[in-house]
């Protein structure tokens, strides 16, 4: 394995037991203010996790309300409702074998379906027939993208996180040494038509996934956010294929993926388009809310006479 | 092994822990008789729902930012819960002088 | 996501430590974070001689003078003190959080750091979110606040935590209203992107190409509305900062010292390194939303000759501005007396909110309608000059007290 990938292993599992350890700790810790401490450290952990799946925005929505609002509130509540003098604040819990069985059972439950299920990991491909040259059959093309390093498919028309795809190419039915080359052409908005340029190309050798089938992977970094389309081919000793797009070409033709910087930009347009009744009913219920709590909390007056 | 580190399963890992930590959330919500230790079990399940949503959003393909955008929408509202929350556990200190869930049964009697 | 120092903006963090040289990445965040730390240390401790002085020569004094020509080595004395003293842990004390606290605090402030746009294309870490990072990482100041005074088993401590807590949150929603009213011009959160975008324009949005220097700047876009919206953010970051004349978490003829009272030593150092580093990004975001960030006050950045390069240039003015805006937090603090409690939130919640709402509106009027805008302006300025000149009708005879005349 790569010594990237340790590292980026390594970071996640210090996260992962910094939440759980966060976790445990509200969850039995028998001083209440360590408790809300102990939130600290989740929130902040889980705001990584959103991190790790590139998730800039909610990361720092997750930071902004979750500890500058809402554990705020919740340190001032527990202040506010005991008699704090007292550093050693004790915090009740009626533990019981049946609450750790059935929270072991369901947690046993949870990870078995998340962890045997099969995720559907791969986005739909295109296929595609190279016309035959002399005397060899036809070779079926099947082309696919991924997103960043590999994980994630990417749908055609799919947005592609922070600039970093790959781009696949298996063809059966091709015997010999060959290899892929991988064009990508990105769009300019010119007088209100999408213009196509070459923008950079990419060569692989081919490798044998399974019996009659050879695939070879293309990867485009650093991707400056726009709308892209890319096209392979195949080389061997005999000469060359035609590019074969993934997408359909021609002038008009829409882009087969779009490069985003972060999920700003889409969440940003989102609310403003299709969840645009749903922000507003949220931003009336806040107000409600607010009011709500401002007349729960307040000091009873009571009139005289 | 190798099989089970991040960057070769990322959504099954991010399930696992959101799993562990909606679990642990739901104890805390189970066993703890103070109200506020109570609403912390809460938002514990609450992050860990959100986990699973941006999770699917992110590495499920051609999923959109649906996910994204729920998990945006369940932050304010736990926000706007908390307040609220907040405000009732205060005005129970004021009425019985401790905020144990079980002894706020005035209604029963 | 985020791109680093050393990496091209689009790229991102993680992408560069796992798609690029990983070695080379790392390096870089590991001399971004060890330069950032250094120099909040050295500008702290100049600043806390620098702060000294000020008082000593608005007080008509002469300040410390002993260490150093002029008493300009005082700050490495004092750092030097800090570092060898005792450090107290109370025996009421919460160990582990009492321990945690200072790294809470100090931590939330230099991570704002990280995103500050220092000069032209460079910061340690550009990102999308900029501004709203900023801000969120700065909330973990208030967490910090809270576990120190909690942890420290002291009622001073704890009311002055409460205290801080309650000022910090309150001010938040006009200095986030405020925020949001400029980015309304602005168009983006990137901390670059929004000096960049000042570079051209100005006057109500009607002159989009214009380089007016100065006069494109934030605070001179949608006069006057853009001007109060700075003094809005201004005034609330300064009690966001805990600073006189909102220094009530710390009211030392009330509360010994506030969140920080049993702290001692290194710790108390910790506390002390937070403040000033949190009045700089007060101050840088105002540069950079409202004075232009590290735009000139004239023309481009060219790299004058005695700045050798345009990213010099810009890194020169940048700081200047910062340090302008942070001696003029200074200056408030010998000159005026404190808030009270109920009049902090007053004047956050009655009046500082509503201007800041105002702001928003007409920004958001005069950017959608150019006109509008203008003659929103106008009215806005009739209306304070009625205002004014009633108060000064209204306004009681200043009473002249003889000037203080050591000769006489």
């Amino acid at each position: 394995m790569p010594i990237q990938e340790i590292l980026l292993n390594i970071f996640f599992y210090a996260f992962a037991l910094v939440a759980l350890g966060g976790g445990i700790a509200v969850a039995v810790s028998r001083n209440i203010v360590r408790s809300a401490f102990a939130l600290l450290a989740v929130l902040f952990a889980v705001a990584a996790m959103y991190g790790f799946m590139r998730a800039d925005f909610i990361l720092v929505a997750q930071v902004l309300i979750y500890v500058g609002g809402i554990l705020v509130l919740i340190i001032f509540a527990v202040m506010l409702t005991h008699k704090i003098t007292d550093v050693r604040l004790s915090n009740e819990s009626a533990p019981g074998p049946a609450a750790i069985f059935a929270c072991l059972c369901l947690f046993f439950a949870l990870a078995a379906v998340a962890l045997s299920y099969r995720w559907e990991r791969a986005a739909p491909s295109r296929e595609a027939t190279v016309p035959s040259r002399e005397g060899q059959p036809p070779i079926r093309l099947e082309l696919s993208m991924t997103q960043g390093d590999g994980r994630t498919g990417v749908t055609p028309g799919g947005t592609v996180l922070d600039g970093f795809v790959r781009c696949a190419v298996a063809a059966r039915g091709q015997g010999g040494e060959a290899q892929a080359r991988f064009r990508l052409e990105r769009g300019v908005l010119k007088e209100s038509v999408w213009q196509w340029s070459e923008f950079r190309t990419a060569e692989a050798r081919f490798r044998a996934a399974e019996p009659g089938t050879r695939r070879a992977e293309g990867s485009f970094d650093r991707l400056p956010p726009g709308p892209y389309r890319w096209s392979a081919r195949i080389e061997d000793f005999e000469g060359e294929t035609a590019w074969v797009a993934f997408g359909s070409q021609g002038e008009g033709a829409a882009a087969d993926f779009v490069s985003e910087r972060g999920l700003t930009k889409s969440i940003g347009s989102a609310f403003m388009g299709p969840y645009l009744l749903p922000f507003e009913l949220v931003s009336v219920l806040l107000l409600a809310a607010l009011v709500g709590a401002a007349y729960l909390a307040r000091k009873e007056v009571h009139r005289q006479g | 092994m190798t099989d089970y580190l991040f960057s070769q399963r990322p959504l099954e890992n991010l399930l696992v822990l959101s799993a562990a930590l909606f679990v642990l959330g739901l104890y805390t919500i189970v066993t703890r008789k103070n109200a506020v230790s109570v609403l912390m079990g809460v938002e514990l399940v609450l992050n860990a729902a959100n986990v699973n949503f941006v999770a699917f959003s992110q590495y499920l393909p051609g999923r959109g930012i649906h996910g994204s955008m729920f998990t945006i929408f369940v932050i304010l509202l736990a926000a706007a819960e908390a307040a609220v929350a907040l405000a009732i556990i205060i005005g129970i200190y004021q009425n019985f002088g401790r905020v144990d869930v079980d002894q706020a049964d005035l209604m029963k009697e | 996501m985020f791109g680093t120092a050393i990496m091209p903006v689009e790229t991102g963090l993680w992408d560069a430590v796992l798609y690029g040289d990983w070695y080379v990445s790392l390096l870089g965040i590991f001399i971004a974070c060890f330069v950032i730390v250094n120099f909040i240390a050295v500008y702290a401790g100049v600043n806390t001689l620098m702060e000294r002085k000020i008082a000593a020569r608005m007080q008509a004094r002469i300040g410390p003078y002993q260490v150093g020509p002029h008493g300009s080595l005082q700050w490495l004395a004092d750092a030097l003190k800090l570092m060898v003293k005792e450090d107290i842990i109370p025996r009421n004390a919460d160990h582990l959080l009492f321990r945690l606290a200072p790294y809470v605090v100090f931590g939330g402030s230099f991570a704002a750091w990280v995103a500050l746009p220092f000069t032209a294309g460079w910061s340690p870490a550009v990102m999308d979110v900029g501004i709203l990072y900023i801000l969120a990482v700065s909330s973990a100041v208030v967490i910090g606040i809270l576990m120190a005074g909690w942890s420290s088993g002291s009622k001073w401590a704890l009311f002055g935590a409460m205290r801080s807590a309650a000022q910090i949150v309150s001010y938040e929603v006009p200095v986030g209203i405020t925020l949001l009213g400029m980015l309304l011009m602005y168009g983006t959160l990137n901390m670059q992107e929004i000096s960049q975008a000042q570079e051209t324009g100005g006057f109500f949005g009607f002159l989009t190409d214009w380089h007016g220097g100065i006069f494109s700047w934030g605070l001179f876009r949608h006069p006057p509305f853009t001007i109060l919206a700075f003094l809005v953010y201004y005034t609330a970051g300064l009690a966001e900062t805990n600073r006189t004349p909102f220094d009530i978490p710390e009211a030392e003829s009330e509360l010994v010292a506030g969140y920080h009272t049993e702290y001692s030593g290194m710790r108390f150092s910790f506390f002390f390194l937070a403040e000033y580093a949190n009045m700089f990004v007060v101050a840088a975001i105002a540069t950079t939303f409202f004075l232009g960030g590290w735009l000139p006050p004239f023309g481009h950045l060219v790299g004058r000759t005695f700045l050798v390069s345009p990213l010099l240039e810009g890194v020169f003015w940048f700081m200047s501005k910062c340090f302008f805006l942070v001696f003029v937090m200074m200056w408030l603090r010998w000159t005026l007396p404190r808030y009270r409690v109920d009049q902090l939130m007053d004047l956050c919640w009655k009046k500082l909110t509503p201007v800041a709402f105002i702001n928003l509106m007409a920004i958001g009027v005069g950017e959608f309608w150019h006109l509008g805008g203008l003659m929103l302006g106008v009215a806005a300025l009739a209306a304070l000059g009625l205002l004014v000149s009633k108060e000064v009708a209204r306004a009681e005879p200043v009473i002249q007290t003889p000037a203080l005349n050591p000769k006489s």
